[in-house]
This record gives structure tokens, C-alpha cells and sequence, in this order.
């Protein structure tokens, strides 16, 4: 379910709530002004049926002239009596524009003489049906101008109110653990935003702390490795002169040597990533790709006879790039070299360059690569032990610093990583 | 030809020193900056490998005394701090070169040499070996005086392997100078293995009366016949 913003959940909720209270409002509302109206009308009709019976009792039974005039007022003799006066409502027939109108109705009964009769008087309910009308007109008017000014006040303070609330996610979002300035959010005036930015700073910090830690480690680590790693290489540098060395310890020695380089490469690149991540690279200058990129290829030259594999280049002849030299040099030079590494006998490598983009294109013996993993530190894909899966890691973030994006996508039998400047 | 080691390990100094004495260089070693103040002050060294994380200061001040007292010594720093800032910084105070521990000794050995060449003057771009002469400016090789036609590569194979004559040439440091860190070992060794076999071939058609030494398969050497 897509997430919905709180200030419209809350205006929706309280828009529901204030219906339904609005609509059990009108109901009573509704029934207790009618029952009101109603009783008013009823009162009326009772005094004029007791005039009426009074004035129909002293003419003796008589309609008088007078009584004539209430229209609708009509006496009727009837055979059985019953007590008491009943009220209801009613409809009549009006000829004249042919329609049914509602009446309120007394009917009542009386005896002169002996003689029983029945007495209806209706009044029209028009007057009371304009009276509550008119009500819930000016309900409704009022009603419409109460949603509208709520909506609006709602709105308006909830974005004051929730401002500072805003603003701490804006930030947080910006928020980068490895960026040099630490979060600061600053206080609110709403305690409760007051607090969350107060404990969202020191979780920051703490998440910041640990990185900076964790890098350091690296950073010292590698940096403490450096000293022993150039003593243990130059005993064994100094050891295969040794003239009365035999054979099989130069063999042991060459084994030697060989880890020796390899922690030393491994120590290397490390230093390397701290250092890209430190922003150690400033200096910035112009770059024309096509040289950098052929005298790249010449340290594949051997690779690429080797596997006889058929190399491409499609190199806008003045693609410019402004950047750090060794840095766009890492980049292409672990590029190229994944290209060469992961590609097959007799395979294919496609460069294309322009100032916007470098593509680089290969064949590959291994199918299907893991695009969200690729970039991660220390993943291979390979059973190469003379790969630490660490040179992506590296173009990945010269990428980062650069602001540069890189893409890993796999096209009619291609691998292709794109990077757009 | 004499060096200075300013180093505190002692471990290292020894290497240094054994690999000073096959190049025939005599060396006085200073283990502390003040130790290396003292002796700079007292007398000229060819070349001063320095090593800025001393125990009692920064290296990095022994290049402003040289420079106060201006001395022309020819200086390395040899750093554990594989730093920009401290390059930059060292190479501004007149170092002439920056390595970053760990090194291949004979690759110590090719700066040394040419820090030397560039104070002293003499033929500064060539390199001379029994009947061979190679030019590092202009990237060409004479064997007696007749030009031979070699690949990049293989030029800087016999470049480096002729200022590391006195030495075996491991195979490590010989890949690694060529290809840097771009390629793995494993396949290093194998093409290191068919430019090897194309120079000795070219120096056999040339008459070159030198000869590329296979040590067990560990190094390379370069013989004078």
C-alpha cells in the first residue's frame, strides 16, 4: 500500500468523523425542530376545533356562517362515537393545480343532542415544511463554511506545526555517513520534535563514529602491515641472490615472495580505498580519454594475444574529461582489466568514449552476475585466488566522489558497464 | 659512492645494508633524527634514504636543514605513509623521490641510481653495460654502436635488469615494474617468460656479449660473457 502524508490521513479522518457528527446532528436536529413545528401547528388546530365546536354547539347543531369560512373544517354525523381527538397528517386533493398537498388533520368527535357527529380541521403543513427547510439551508451554509475554514486551518497549522518535522527528514535523507560535516539539526519549538532531532543527532553521530573507527582501523591497519611487509620482502629479495642456494628452496622462496606481494597488493589497494573515500585526490585537469585509454590497452597487450581476443575502439577523437588523472587512470585501468580478466578465448572487448560517457563491452565465460553485488567489496565472481573483488569496489567509488553514475547490464551476450560523466 | 639510511627499524637497516654493500656503496646509517642531523651536518652523502616517521621527529626537517645549509644531497623518503600530502610536501622541500614501503630493493636500487646520474652530471641519460649502451631519453639500445630494434617492454626489461646487474632480479619486481599492479602474477610470469625469451633472442642475433641468467626460476640476472 502506497504510504499516505499524515497531514492528509488526518484531514481525511477528521473530515469523516465530522460528517458523521454533522449527520447525527441534522437527524436530531431535524426530528426536534419538527416535533416542535408539529406541536405548534396541533395547538392550533385545537383551539380552533374548541371554537369551533363552540360555535357549532350554540347554533344547535347548525353550521354557522362563520364556521363557513374555515374551509376546511367539516362536520359529519356519525353513528359511532368514539372519544377523544386524534392527530394526524394527511393529504388532499387540490383541483385547482391538481395536486396532492399535506394537511395536518384533528379529528375529533362530539355529540349535540343525542346526536353524534365527527369533526376534521386540517391546516396546511406548507408553513412548516418552509420553516425547517429554511433551517437546514442555513445549516448546510454553515456547515460547508465550518469544512472549509477546518480544512484550511488544519492545513495550514499542521504544515507550521509539522515544519521543523519536514526539515529533520530533508536532512536526514541528505545525511551521509561518510560526509565530513556532522548532522545538525537544531532545536524546535514543539518539545517532541525538540527531542527526535536531539536523539536523531546522537544516533548520527554514533552511526558516524563508527564509520570513522572502522576506517581508521582499515587505514591503521594497512598503514601498521607496511614496515614488516617491506622487511620480509627485501630477507627474501637478499635471500635468491644467495649462490649456494639449491632448487627447492628457490622454489620455496619464489612461494614466498609471491604471498609477500600479494598481502602487499592487498595493502595496497586498501590504502587506495581509503584514500578515494578520504577525497585525497583533488587536483583536477583536463583528460582527452583516447590516449589514456590506449596506453591502458598496453597492459593487456600480452592478455589480449594471449586469448586472442578482438579489441574494439570507439573513441570520440577530442573526448574531454575534467578530473583527477590518477583516479580517471584507476577507473579505466580496473575497467579494461575486469574486461580482459573475466572474457573468454577468442572473445570481444568494446570501448566506446565520449566527454558524457565511457562504455566498456566484453564477452565473459561467467553468465550471470549479480548486478547489485558487483560493486561490493571483496565480491567475486570468479575462483580467482589472485582476485579480491576489490577493483569494482574501487571504480564504484571513484564513481561516488565524482559524481559520476555506473551501470553493470548484461545485453545479447555483452556485459556492459556504463559511466556516465 | 656513499648513502646515508635514516631508518628506525632495525630489521630494514640491515636489508639496506646488505643491499648497499652489493652495489658497493659505503653507507652510515642514523636511526634517529638527531643522529641524522649530525651527520648530514658532518658530511656529503651521494644520496639519503629517509625515512620520515622517526622515533624524536618528522624526516621531513632534515630536508629544511639540507636546504638551510644548502646542501645538494640527493634525497629518497621512504614512508610507510603512503601520503599525497607528505609526497607533495617532501618533494617540494627538494626531495628528489618518494617510495612507499614496501619496495622491491631493486627498484630502490633504479632510483638511487638515477638521483646519482642527476647530481652528478655525468652521461645522465645512459646507461653503460659491457659492449651495450642504453639511452634512457631516448628510449634506444646500441650494441656495439648498432642500433637494436626493441619492443617498450622489452626495453624496460634490459633497463632494469642492467641497473640492477650486480642482483638478482626477482621475477615479482620485474613484473611489477612492467606492468605495475595492473596485472596478476600468475599471468605475469607467463608473458614476463616470452619477452625474456624474445630479448635473449635479439641480444643472441646482435652478438651482445651479455647473457640473461635464469636463477631457478625465481629471478633474473644480467652477466657480463
Amino acid at each position: 500500500m502506497k504510504p499516505i502524508k499524515l497531514l492528509t490521513l488526518t484531514t481525511r479522518n477528521y473530515l469523516i468523523i465530522f460528517s458523521i457528527l454533522i449527520f447525527l446532528f441534522f437527524a436530531i436536529f431535524y426530528s426536534l425542530i419538527r416535533k416542535e413545528v408539529l406541536r405548534s401547528s396541533d395547538e392550533i388546530l385545537y383551539n380552533k376545533m374548541q371554537h369551533g365546536i363552540e360555535l357549532f354547539k350554540r347554533n344547535g347543531g347548525k353550521l354557522s356562517p362563520d364556521i363557513v369560512l374555515y374551509s376546511d373544517f367539516s362536520i359529519k354525523p356519525t353513528s359511532k362515537h368514539t372519544l377523544g381527538d386524534t392527530y394526524s397528517d394527511t393529504t388532499l386533493y387540490e383541483s385547482v393545480d391538481r395536486e396532492w398537498d399535506e394537511f395536518r388533520k384533528l379529528t375529533s368527535y362530539t355529540s349535540i343532542d343525542g346526536k353524534y357527529y365527527r369533526i376534521e380541521i386540517v391546516v396546511p403543513l406548507l408553513e412548516t415544511h418552509e420553516i425547517i427547510d429554511g433551517i437546514v439551508q442555513s445549516l448546510i451554509i454553515i456547515f460547508i463554511i465550518i469544512v472549509i475554514v477546518f480544512y484550511g486551518a488544519t492545513r495550514y497549522l499542521s504544515r507550521k506545526l509539522w515544519h521543523s518535522f519536514y526539515d529533520t527528514l530533508e536532512q536526514l535523507n541528505q545525511f551521509k555517513v561518510d560526509h565530513p560535516q556532522e548532522l545538525v539539526l537544531g532545536s524546535s519549538r514543539v518539545k517532541e520534535f525538540d527531542l527526535l532531532n536531539k536523539s536523531i543527532e546522537s544516533l548520527t553521530q554514533r552511526t558516524r563514529n563508527a564509520f570513522q573507527s572502522q576506517k581508521q582501523f582499515i587505514e591503521n591497519a594497512s598503514h601498521e602491515m607496511q614496515t614488516p611487509l617491506a622487511i620480509t620482502q627485501s630477507k627474501l629479495e637478499l635471500l635468491i641472490e644467495d649462490p649456494n642456494l639449491t632448487e627447492h628452496q628457490s622454489q620455496l622462496i619464489q612461494t614466498l615472495i609471491n604471498s609477500t606481494d600479494r598481502l602487499t597488493r592487498l595493502n595496497k589497494t586498501l590504502q587506495l580505498l581509503s584514500k578515494i573515500e578520504n577525497q585525497q585526490f583533488i587536483e583536477q585537469e583536463q583528460l582527452f580519454l583516447k590516449p589514456l585509454i590506449e596506453q591502458t590497452l598496453t597492459y593487456f597487450e600480452e592478455q589480449q594475444e594471449n586469448l586472442q581476443i578482438d579489441v574494439k575502439l570507439k573513441i570520440e577523437q577530442n573526448a574531454v574529461i575534467t578530473a583527477n588523472k590518477m583516479l580517471v587512470d584507476l577507473l579505466l585501468t580496473n575497467l579494461i582489466k575486469n574486461a580482459f580478466f573475466h572474457n573468454q578465448p577468442n572473445g570481444r572487448i568494446l570501448i566506446e568514449a565520449s566527454s558524457a560517457s565511457f562504455t566498456i563491452l566484453n564477452t565473459s565465460s561467467a553468465d550471470v552476475v549479480d548486478g547489485n553485488k558487483i560493486f561490493n567489496r571483496f565480491y567475486k565472481q570468479s575462483a580467482n585466488k589472485e582476485s579480491w573483488g576489490l577493483g569494482l569496489a574501487i571504480v564504484k567509488n571513484i564513481c561516488t566522489i565524482n559524481q559520476w553514475t555506473i551501470t553493470y547490464s548484461k545485453k545479447n551476450e555483452l556485459h556492459s558497464f556504463e559511466v556516465l560523466f | 659512492m656513499k648513502i646515508l639510511i635514516v631508518e628506525d627499524e632495525v630489521d630494514l637497516i640491515s636489508s639496506l645494508v646488505a643491499f648497499a654493500e652489493k652495489e658497493k656503496y659505503s653507507c652510515d646509517v642514523a636511526r634517529t633524527y638527531l643522529e641524522a642531523t649530525d651527520k648530514v651536518a658532518l658530511y656529503d652523502y651521494d644520496c639519503i634514504l629517509l625515512d620520515i616517521n622517526l622515533p624524536d621527529g618528522n624526516g621531513l626537517n632534515l630536508l629544511e636543514n639540507l636546504k638551510e645549509v644548502n646542501k645538494t644531497d640527493g634525497v629518497i623518503i621512504i614512508s610507510a605513509r603512503n601520503s599525497i600530502d607528505d609526497k607533495i610536501k617532501g618533494l617540494n622541500l627538494g626531495a628528489d623521490d618518494y617510495l612507499t614501503k614496501p619496495f622491491h630493493l631493486s627498484e630502490l636500487n633504479a632510483r638511487i641510481q638515477a638521483v646519482i646520474r642527476r647530481k652528478k652530471f655525468d652521461t645522465p641519460h645512459k646507461l653503460k653495460f659491457a659492449d651495450m649502451e642504453i639511452d634512457l631519453q631516448q628510449h634506444s639500445v646500441k650494441i656495439k654502436n648498432v642500433p637494436v630494434n626493441l619492443t617498450k617492454k622489452e626495453f624496460d626489461i634490459l633497463q632494469q635488469l642492467v641497473a640492477n646487474k650486480n642482483r638478482v632480479l626477482s621475477r615479482n619486481a620485474l613484473a611489477e615494474y612492467i606492468w605495475g599492479d595492473h596485472v596478476d602474477n600468475v599471468a605475469s610470469f607467463d608473458f614476463l617468460f616470452v619477452h625474456i625469451k624474445n630479448l635473449k633472442k635479439k641480444l643472441k642475433q646482435s652478438e651482445a656479449s651479455v647473457e640473461i641468467k635464469n636463477i631457478y626460476g625465481v629471478g633474473y640476472q644480467i652477466v657480463e660473457l
